[in-house]
């Protein structure tokens, strides 16, 4: 068979799923195929850029295989982001579920771009990490609360809270010293990274989503490729792609037992001692009404422009899972 | 012929001139007023914890809008960094050469950023993208601008190209003094202007 | 470390065929790009700029500058020399010593070298002139203590160092607080060292009275404000620093307008400055972005800091050939060009060597400093070149600085072996 080299563009490096499963399973292609086929992978930060315009790279075909968060890019293709808004699911199963009922929509709505779906997975929730204690929604409400992304801006606006958008190096000195209360993360990241250095209350409450992404192949790479080829990556990616949802929920729940110092710390450091709380039933209920009056609505009319059967679409897959009447 | 040709070039670059102080003085301006904004903003977080949402958005655009009409202003004042030290020693024609080289580089980079600019821009347009943040400006707007303020450093670049060919053509020795050789504020421009 | 050395070898000769430096990196990267990356590049190059240029972190950039013209042109400046003139004269080394300490002062409303550097110039080099000091000391301590406009807070290329290694910019203004007042004592004593050698003119007969001496420090006030403005925003958790730049821009103009100041003609001017060096910032920031993507594409940072960690470098040896390196290509490019070319590669090798990105920030942004007052090309150096009558011999400016090299050495030695001269006051803010 023909020597094969891939271009392959990942996600933020520094975390485990990137650097333990990602970046292995592209890396060892080459191990596996005697050097037949010779990966370069890189994460944005390597190739220094943001990953917001991943949908137009693609379309150029910059690179041959793409990672590509759907929050990010929701200003350019909206649809994608519905499986990852506020609060839509608070555990892994549901997400899944929400996750495989769009997943022919997502494969359909990168086609556009010259993409050819091929995986999705989460990374953590995005939870609230917080200087004063936040256990309900209540207590959040005035606070002022680095988010990014319309949703999550949105949401807070419904809470009575201040969205506040600051560069991710100066999140960490503005919760020190008090520019902002709360900050969204995920629970590893904002471990290792040190904000339980600076806040005392975990709010398990996914505000910011789950960080999704989904992998896409430029479709002239991939339609170059022979069929055995297609087929080897394909599997390593799916088995890839088993492990990384997994995954998501043991990080999450490493990251919170080092955060809260509650249980064995495996992340290294000094644990943190902040207080940990779930959302309440009453709080679910009410965030569930923000989500489907305001938060949906509002998404769909996003992305009725270049998507006019979006709604519906989206009432006829996520919609199913999650319970939405009309 | 050439006359009429030098006459119509000079009045263009001297309207491009005018046209990028005068956006220079608009950015500047933006610039002040983003302050007072910023200021506003503070106030209200710290003291009412709210926000005017779209300050740092509005901000970025700011930046980018602003930099880019400073472009071609830049240019005529000679304050892109030119290293021109080994250069400056050659015999006159040589040096002449080397800032038309430096000056036709400087256009080709123009052209890839305006074009790269463009293409952007024409994207932005065509998926109906717009910014991720609550406000959700429709994307092409900014890059327009954007955009636009390149395209008038790109051009002030080839009028100045053709100024110094047509000038090279009818041996308008002045002309060719006043774009190609060392000025002395090439090394610094006047007093304060580099950055670090 | 071959195609490493073949990019920075090809950057200096394209540099000194006299293209512009912007031009010259975005040449380099095209073609690199056309080469080996089959045109990615060019593809990409306008979705590259728009993330740069549209960010709100670089927008203290224009802001910082736009702070320092308002209050050059306002009359702040000169006011603040001569009111530490009265106090210094009598020092070994005399005024010279007013030119470090005005520097610093100014440094520290001002992001940017050339212009702290350009500011004190205008108003030292005539008094100085005058009095008969060594113009060559004259000159050194002026390019020398312009460079403590980049370490003092605010800083531009801290904003560029904090914004592409993704350090916090509050943090590093922290950090260099020290160090910059250390390293401006650090030219004091040369300057006494040298006074040994050259003695400074006597100072005038009739001493300045206490009670004149104590109403002259009036005129330091609005600087300290302007500061406190700035940093206090900051430390207290107020603004970021972006919007302290912004908060530092409308004290700085109640200010000018209380000095009677204030003019639409004079905020033309200080627009102009300020475009001349954003946009011209911007730009090489622009295509130095380019240069990285397309060295990364290759994967020249990674095999770079493979084969640096392969060599097994220990962590000292590592950091003072990154001293000669900076050094040596400090001599020939521009401080933005160098240090935004270069983050992408060495800020991950050294972290990996166990130093403290925020700690490397405070001496990348010295080897910047540095940089700006070594020949052939060092912008400071030609600032004060600029403000002497035509035709004068720039070698007296080179020389003048040599001996703040030396200064320059033992501060950067110092913090090499102390590094908790950097890292003391952010710790101190944690607790
Ligand atoms: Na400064
Ligand atoms: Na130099």
């Amino acid at each position: 068979a023909e020597d094969v080299k891939i271009r392959v563009l990942g996600f933020w490096g520094n975390q485990p799923q990137v650097d333990d499963v990602d970046r292995k399973v592209w890396e060892g292609l080459s191990e596996q195929t005697d050097g037949r086929i010779q990966t370069q992978y890189l994460t944005l930060n390597e190739a220094g850029i943001k990953g917001d315009q991943a949908l137009r790279f693609l379309k150029r075909g910059t690179f041959d295989i793409m990672t590509i968060s759907v929050s990010y890019v929701s200003g350019d293709e909206p649809s994608l982001v519905a499986v990852d808004l506020p609060a839509i699911a608070y555990d892994f199963d549901t997400l899944r579920q929400i996750s495989d009922s769009y997943r022919g929509v997502m494969a359909e709505r990168v086609k556009p771009y010259n993409g050819v779906f091929l995986t999705h997975w989460p990374f953590n929730p995005q939870i609230l990490f917080c200087k004063e204690q936040t256990e309900s929604l209540e207590a959040l409400g005035g606070e002022k609360v680095r988010v990014s992304g319309a949703p999550a801006a949105d949401t807070l606006e419904e809470l009575d809270a201040t969205a506040v958008d600051l560069t991710g190096g100066e999140v960490y000195q503005a919760l020190q010293r008090g520019l902002v209360d709360c900050g969204t993360t995920g629970s590893t990241f904002g471990y290792r990274n040190k904000w339980h250095e600076v806040t005392s209350s975990l709010y398990d409450l996914p505000l910011g989503g789950y960080s999704q992404v989904i992998q896409v192949a430029n479709k002239d790479f991939w339609e170059s490729l022979s069929d055995e080829d297609q087929k080897l990556i394909s599997s390593k990616l799916s088995e890839a792609e088993e492990t990384l949802w997994e995954m998501a929920p043991v990080v999450h729940e490493q990251g919170i037992r080092c955060a809260t110092g509650e249980g064995e710390c495996e992340l290294g450091g000094d644990a943190g001692g902040m207080t940990y709380a779930d959302v309440s039933e009453e709080d679910r209920t009410k965030l569930d009404g923000i989500l489907k009056s305001v938060i949906i609505p509002r998404w769909k009319e996003s992305c009725n422009a270049s998507f006019p059967e979006c709604g519906e679409t989206f009432d006829e897959t996520i919609g199913q899972v999650i319970g939405i009447a009309d | 012929m050439p006359l009429d040709m030098r006459h119509i070039v000079n009045r263009v670059e001297t309207a491009i001139g005018a046209v990028s102080t005068a956006f220079c003085l608009i950015g500047g301006w933006l610039l002040i007023a983003l302050s007072f904004a910023i200021c506003l903003e503070v106030i209200l977080r710290k003291v009412f914890s709210m926000s005017l949402q779209g300050i740092d958005e509005y901000g970025g655009y700011a930046l980018a809008v602003t930099s880019a009409l400073g472009m071609a202003f830049c240019f005529y004042d000679h304050a892109h960094i030119r290293i021109d030290l080994l250069v400056r020693r050659l015999p006159s024609p040589l040096f002449r050469a080397s800032s038309f080289i430096a000056i036709a580089t400087l256009g080709a980079t123009a052209w890839y950023l305006t074009s790269g600019a463009w293409s952007v821009t024409l994207e932005s347009w065509e998926f109906g993208a717009f910014a991720n943040t609550p406000l959700r400006t429709p994307l092409y707007i900014p890059q327009g601008i954007w955009a636009a303020g390149l395209t008038i450093f790109f051009v002030a670049i080839v009028v100045r190209l053709i100024r110094i060919v047509i000038a090279v053509m009818s041996r308008d020795y002045k002309t060719l003094t006043e774009t190609l050789d060392h000025q002395p504020e090439d090394e610094v421009v006047e007093g304060v202007c580099g950055v670090e | 470390m071959l195609i490493a050395l073949f990019f920075i070898s090809g950057l200096l000769i394209l540099l000194f065929f006299g293209l512009h430096v912007a031009s010259a990196i975005v040449l380099l990267a095209v073609g690199a790009d056309l080469i080996v990356g089959n045109g990615i590049l060019i593809d990409s190059l306008g979705s590259i700029a728009w993330d740069r240029m549209n960010e709100f972190s670089l927008v203290a950039i224009p802001l910082f500058v736009l702070l320092g013209e308002i209050l050059l042109r306002g009359g702040v400046a000169d006011k603040l020399y001569s009111s530490l003139a009265v106090w210094m004269e009598r020092w070994p080394g005399g005024l010279l010593h007013t030119n470090t300490v005005a520097s610093t002062l100014f440094a520290a409303t001002s992001g940017s070298s050339v212009a702290t550097a350009a500011t004190i110039g205008t108003v030292a080099i005539p008094t100085l002139e005058e009095r008969g000091y060594n113009k060559r000391m004259t000159f050194g301590s002026l390019a020398a203590g312009g460079t403590l406009g980049v370490l003092i807070p605010p800083s531009i290329l801290m904003i560029v160092y904090g914004t592409l290694a993704d350090i916090s910019v509050s943090e590093l203004f922290v950090a260099a607080v020290i160090p910059g007042l250390i390293l401006a004592g650090f030219m004091s004593l040369a300057i006494v060292v040298v006074s040994f050698f050259v003695p400074s003119p006597k100072a005038a007969e009739t001493r300045v009275p206490l009670r004149e001496k104590i109403r002259a420090l009036r005129e330091i006030i609005p600087t300290f404000v302007v500061f406190f403005v700035i940093m206090g925003s900051i430390y207290g958790g107020i603004a970021t620093p972006t919007e302290a730049a912004a908060l530092g821009i409308i004290c700085a103009l109640v200010l000018v307008a209380m000095n009677g100041r204030l003019s639409v003609a004079m905020l033309h001017e200080a627009f102009q400055g300020a475009f001349r060096t954003t946009s011209m910032i911007i730009l090489i920031i622009v295509s130095a972005f380019c240069l990285n993507f397309v060295i990364s594409i290759l994967g020249l940072p990674q095999s770079a800091s493979r084969a640096i960690s392969e060599a097994g470098l220990s962590p000292y040896v590592l950091i003072w050939l990154l001293v000669l390196f900076y050094l040596l290509l400090g001599c020939f490019l521009e401080a933005v060009a160098m240090m935004v070319t270069t983050i992408g590669i060495v800020v991950p090798i050294v972290v990996a060597a166990g130093f403290d990105p925020l700690w490397f920030g405070i001496f990348l942004t010295t080897m910047m400093e540095l940089s700006l007052i070594t020949p052939p090309v060092g912008l400071n150096l030609y600032v004060i070149q600029n403000l002497r009558p035509r035709g004068s011999d720039i070698n007296d400016v080179f020389i003048g600085a040599v001996p703040f090299m030396g200064a320059f050495f033992a501060f950067i030695a110092l913090i090499i072996y102390f590094p908790e001269i950097v890292l003391w006051l952010p710790g101190l803010m944690e607790n």
